[in-house]
């Protein structure tokens, strides 16, 4: 698009914040100035035209966290009826220039709303895989992207990608890239565990199989002990179950635990599960020990928290 | 496009990436402080060497940090072998905070710095780069009164000229007196967070009249952002999320404008946000994270006046939020394997609080460790002010968080009681000045807040106090 096609001087750019005395004054440039201030006049007037949906290009360019121009402009496409297609790729462009741009997955998100709600031929036009390119740019440079991660799960909701094999592939391989990426399990997660119809029993000692043999690898890593303890609760499996995993990462023998020198648990979660465990065998005073060395020796920090475990044991102790 | 404002807004638009977790909003950085980097990414550059970076180079530092009189002292525990981004990215964390800790052993709390940085902030003219604030006006005088107002002090207060500026600002961004809701800027389109921002700053200048004369309308606009499920998009076509529904909750309830209409659908909505971790998300079924559970756990306290309605679950949350604190930092992440931010203390913090008048007890976490992080890490200790962690810039939000996060320190609350009181669970909040023992230690620096609002406890019974005179919408 070039600038000369468009002239403005018919609009009276309308005042931003530029009133003096104001505290936290911004000394704006012209250029912010003049294209934010006619940008406001078109909107207060209404005006949905081409040459307005320019200026919100140059809007967003300026400052792309504006919300104002991002709602201002999806109102000119519709008023004008533009390429809906057109505009997610103009979308994708400023996405990878804004990384951590907020408004954009929402304008996105409405403008594949959009498409889908006009005539089934133009909803068939789109393929929701064509997605998939951005969000992997997207998360490659970072890969904790929280609004990153929210529109991917909007779009597996929306299209039903559930068990997409695309997508169970990616969240797999971006989970072996970095096992504490706990955005990439929190997707594995909402995949395979939010949908109770698509649950088996195949998908459960699967996803457990997956996760433990993770776990061996990083045992400190609270990410895939979250999603361990996750599959059981959700599932209403019995963590007593667990006992001999979680065994791998702990010697309990009193004389060592007491020597420094040798570490006798590779796992804070492992112990923690492990009082769990034998509560829940009624093993109380086994339960309350740990919850003392993890007070005492293993997780000195949250010595409040373990204190507090105990007592909710001791209380049951003592009702018995 | 000139190729300056380019430069700096990009600039300033990886400053600020932590606040676009929370609010949705900007963080104004201090001019001063420019030259540094906001990202996690960046210390991958530094992380090229594993020969620079060893277990041992952190223990020693540990270890050089050891103080006996001190009552946090750094503990390593969660170590394993394996490497990544992450454990990169927290190792060189964790050394630099430990520096910060060794340079900075008996820091105090810098009062007359941070009065002037906030003071100097309220009446800079700020270059053209923090144009990249300009949909966030409400919310810088939001950060910096409060932030004021939250320090403990005997001598200073704002002048009637600065709050009759503040006034004329949260004015400028004004709807047709809140029919269309208040924008971050003049001109622009209402905006539920703005509107939530402008409406706490007034309480703070104690403009009663000017509330009166919006409550009403805000409502009308309020219920036209709500959607069938029960939530509310942040503006016309906007996202609708945990922040958006405690901003709409916060607002009415303090104005008093709670109606069944309104409160429709948003209890289920909210359960719908609790995650397997135990902590909540912005929308359901995304990663739990530590603002979208401050505003979801605040929003439980807003809707009930029993605590026996509260019915997500509460062990869940507890240990995830305990797990929120680091054994070195002292300080608070907002999600799991995610580093540390000193505006956590706040988002993090408050839920302390908000669960130990819940379960009767009155330390559920380590306020010693997150002072520590707060006072020798995220402590601006040349020109007052707070920042993230070491190394990065200090701005106004992070500044009035990390207030916010110490006086939840320095405070503890009354537990709550099982009575037949018609108040909000929002409003109980009492000090307990019985674990008060008189200690040198126990020197207050700031006021106490309310953790469901983050303002200080008297702005809030104050206004509660006006605006359940009035009616309710009908």
């Amino acid at each position: 698009m070039s600038e000369v096609q468009y002239t403005f001087d018919d609009v009276e750019p309308v005042k931003i914040n530029t009133e003096e005395p104001q505290l936290c004054q911004i000394l704006y440039d012209e250029e912010y100035k003049t294209t934010m201030g006619l940008l406001l006049a078109l909107l207060q007037n209404e005006e949905y035209s081409d040459r307005a949906l320019y200026l919100t290009q140059k809007g967003i360019e300026l400052l792309a966290s504006h919300y104002t121009i991002w709602i201002y402009r999806y109102d000119i496409l519709l008023h004008l009826n533009k390429d809906l297609f057109e505009e997610l790729d103009w979308c994708e462009q400023v996405a990878l220039e804004n990384e951590k741009n907020y408004q954009i997955w929402n304008y996105r998100q409405l403008i594949i709303e959009r498409i889908l709600a006009t005539t089934t031929e133009t909803s068939r036009k789109y393929e929701p895989h064509r997605e998939f390119p951005i969000l992997e740019a997207m998360l490659d440079s970072d890969p904790k992207n929280h609004h990153v991660w929210s529109y991917r799960k909007w779009l597996v909701e929306k299209f039903q990608l559930f068990r997409d094999p695309k997508e169970l592939e990616y969240v797999e391989k971006i989970i072996l890239s970095d096992l504490r990426n706990n955005s990439a399990w929190s997707h594995r997660y909402f995949l395979y565990f939010s949908n109770p119809e698509l649950i088996t029993s195949e998908i459960v000692d699967s996803e457990i199989q997956f996760v433990k043999a993770l776990i061996q690898q990083s045992p400190q890593n609270p990410s895939s002990w979250n999603y361990l303890l996750g599959i059981y609760k959700s599932q209403k499996l019995n963590i007593a179950e667990l006992e001999s995993f979680c065994l791998q990462f702990i010697v309990l023998d009193e004389l060592k635990l007491q020597d420094e020198e040798f570490n006798g648990v590779k796992s804070l979660y492992a112990l923690e599960t492990l009082a769990k465990i034998n509560l829940k065998n009624k093993k109380y005073n086994d339960s309350i020990k740990i919850y003392d060395l993890l007070g005492s020796q293993y997780d000195k920090i949250r010595v409040n928290y373990w204190n507090f475990e105990k007592k909710k044991v001791q209380t049951i102790l003592t009702s018995i | 496009m000139t190729s300056i404002n380019e430069d700096s807004s990009s600039d300033n638009e990886r400053k600020v990436s932590y606040i676009l977790n929370l609010l949705g909003k900007k963080v104004p950085t201090s001019k001063e402080n420019d030259d540094n980097d906001d990202k996690d990414e960046d210390y991958e550059d530094i992380m090229t060497d594993e020969d620079i970076y060893t277990l041992d180079s952190l223990q020693q530092l540990i270890a050089s940090v050891y103080n006996s009189k001190s009552r946090f002292n750094p503990e390593l525990n969660s170590r394993d072998e394996y490497t990544s981004q992450t454990t990169d990215t927290q190792y060189e964390t964790e050394l630099s905070i430990l520096e910060s800790f060794k340079d900075h052993p008996n820091e105090q709390f810098l009062q007359q710095q941070h009065l002037k940085y906030i003071k100097g902030s309220l009446h800079s003219q700020f270059p053209s780069y923090f144009s990249a604030l300009d949909a966030n006006h409400s919310w810088m005088l939001l950060w910096l009164l409060n932030g004021f107002k939250v320090i403990k002090q005997n001598d200073q207060s704002l002048s009637p000229e600065t709050i009759e500026l503040i006034n004329n600002k949260i004015e400028s961004c004004i709807i047709d007196e809140g029919r269309g809701g208040i924008s971050g800027g003049a001109n622009q389109i209402g905006h539920v967070a703005s509107t939530y921002a402008a409406i706490l700053t007034l309480i703070l200048t104690k403009n009663y009249t000017l509330l009166e004369k919006l409550r009403n309308n805000l409502y009308s606009w309020f219920l036209s952002l709500k959607k069938p499920d029960g939530s509310f998009v942040m503006h016309k076509n906007g996202e609708s999320d945990a922040r958006s529904i405690y901003c709409v909750l916060a607002v009415s309830s303090l104005l008093n404008t709670l109606t069944d209409e309104l409160l429709l659908g948003l209890e289920s909505w909210l359960n719908s946000c609790q995650t397997f971790e135990g902590g909540f998300s912005g929308v359901p079924k995304t990663e739990a994270h530590g603002g979208y559970t401050y505003c979801a756990v605040a929003s439980y306290f807003i809707l009930f006046s029993k605590k026996s309605k509260i019915c997500f679950d509460l062990d869940a949350l507890i240990r995830w939020s305990v797990f929120r604190q680091y054994s070195i930092e002292g300080g608070l992440s907002g999600r799991t394997n995610k580093l540390v931010d000193a505006c956590y203390s706040f988002w993090i913090g408050a839920l302390y609080p908000m669960i130990e008048v819940l379960v009767g007890e009155h330390d559920m976490f380590n306020r010693d460790g997150l002072k520590t992080y707060i006072l020798k890490a995220a402590q601006n200790f040349d020109k007052g002010g707070f920042r993230d962690k070491p190394g990065k810039s200090t701005d106004f939000y992070h500044t009035n968080y990390t207030l916010c996060g110490l006086s939840l320190c320095e405070y503890k609350y009354k537990s709550f009681s099982d009575d037949d009181s018609e108040e909000e669970l929002a409003y109980r909040f009492q000090l307990d000045n019985d674990n008060d023992n008189g200690n040198d230690s126990d020197y207050k620096n700031t006021n106490p807040i309310n953790p469901i609002f983050g303002l200080p406890i008297n702005d809030i019974n104050e206004a509660k106090k006006h605006f359940i005179k009035l009616s309710k919408p009908i």
